[in-house]
């Protein structure tokens, strides 16, 4: 999403049909009953466990996080930047509310079974220097995090709200937008970093 | 699309979200520093000096959060419940795999300091900095 809208700041057209005044709930409702049934399965998961059902929501959750991650970063994002703005505005209404359950759902659900499936084949005590390995894992899943809770979803969120209000402030959404841009590359390596290590434990 | 001329919002610095994030990365780092003298057991002197370092981030975060003067409240408790709701799922699964793993004493006890640090500051990071870009009246 690097330069979906980081030139409204100075381009700022009258207000455009899609600006309309939204209100209620910032996250999707509907949509808590789908993240409802992967947390009951994932639970039932660990709690039979279960290793086809571990792996699926690891490898599945993982892969769908990483492939998303990347897919909107360097492909979504710069095609939506040369949408013109009441298009991207219209798009970002309607993505980002998703992107709300669909990425911690995915992130709780890799992160959960990939720990109790770490536990299973005993790849949390294997000795240095394999121990690095998932060292390393813990160290990006960290930097993601950080990243996540820090820059992307409060600039995500404040551009939601802003773009529900009648007249959105088009500086603060631009300054908002180019934190993406100052993080793409480094969620991008993270991401990258994951898919190596990950693909380096699974053939021990 | 219109925005009064040169206002961005609150976008500066902020001693709040600098505390906050400091607590959890020293949480973070608190559970990576256990995780990596795995299967032997970690000295506790370093993690828990770290939990120590973030509780006191985490008291400095909310006075100053309390100590706010025209900020959109209702605004930080909309965005804040939702990330509460959100960092509380991930404490209960994280606390179901430890008590279903069995893990017990202070790994457990660590374990769910650092889960309870993370569901206290990541809400005041989210909501903080969604709110604080709200002008308020008076």
């Amino acid at each position: 999403m690097a330069d979906v809208v980081a030139d409204i700041a100075v381009q700022a057209p009258p207000a455009p049909s899609v600006a309309g005044t939204k209100s209620g709930s910032i996250v999707p409702l509907r949509g808590l009953w789908i993240v409802g049934g992967v947390l009951v399965a994932l639970i039932g998961a660990i709690a039979g466990n279960w290793q086809w059902a571990l792996d699926f929501f690891h490898v599945a959750g993982g892969g769908l996080w990483t492939g998303i991650d990347l897919f909107v970063g360097f492909v979504i994002g710069p095609i939506i930047g040369h949408l013109d703005i009441p298009a991207r505005m219209a798009f970002m209404r309607r993505f980002m509310p998703k992107m709300l359950l669909i990425m911690p759902t995915l992130v709780v659900a890799t992160l959960t079974s990939g720990w109790q499936l770490a536990r299973r084949l005993g790849n949390l005590t294997v000795p240095y220097p394999q121990h690095w390995w998932i060292v390393a894992s813990f160290i990006v899943v960290g930097v993601m995090a950080i990243i996540a809770y820090v820059v992307l979803e409060p600039a995500n969120i404040s551009v939601l709200l802003e773009l529900r209000k009648p007249e959105p402030n088009g500086l603060l959404i631009g300054r908002l937008m180019r934190r993406f841009i100052y993080t793409a590359g480094i969620t991008g390596v993270m991401q990258v970093a994951t898919l190596i290590i990950m693909t380096k434990l699974a053939t021990w | 699309m219109s925005a009064p001329a040169g206002d961005a919002g609150d976008t500066t610095r902020s001693p709040i979200v600098a505390l906050a994030v400091g607590a959890i990365v020293t949480a973070f780092v608190s559970v990576g520093y256990i995780a990596a003298y795995m299967p032997r057991n970690a000295p506790l002197a370093v993690p828990v000096a770290l939990l120590v370092a973030s509780g006191v981030m985490s008291l400095g975060a909310i006075v100053l959060l309390t100590r706010l003067r025209r900020f959109a409240w209702h605004l930080f408790f909309n965005v804040a419940r939702w990330v509460l709701a959100l960092t509380f799922v991930f404490a209960a699964m994280a606390e179901y795999v430890f008590a279903y793993d069995d893990t017990r004493g202070t790994p457990l006890v660590i374990l769910t300091v650092v889960l309870i640090l993370a569901a206290v500051n990541i809400p005041v990071v989210l909501g903080f900095s969604v709110a604080r870009h709200e002008r308020v009246a008076g």
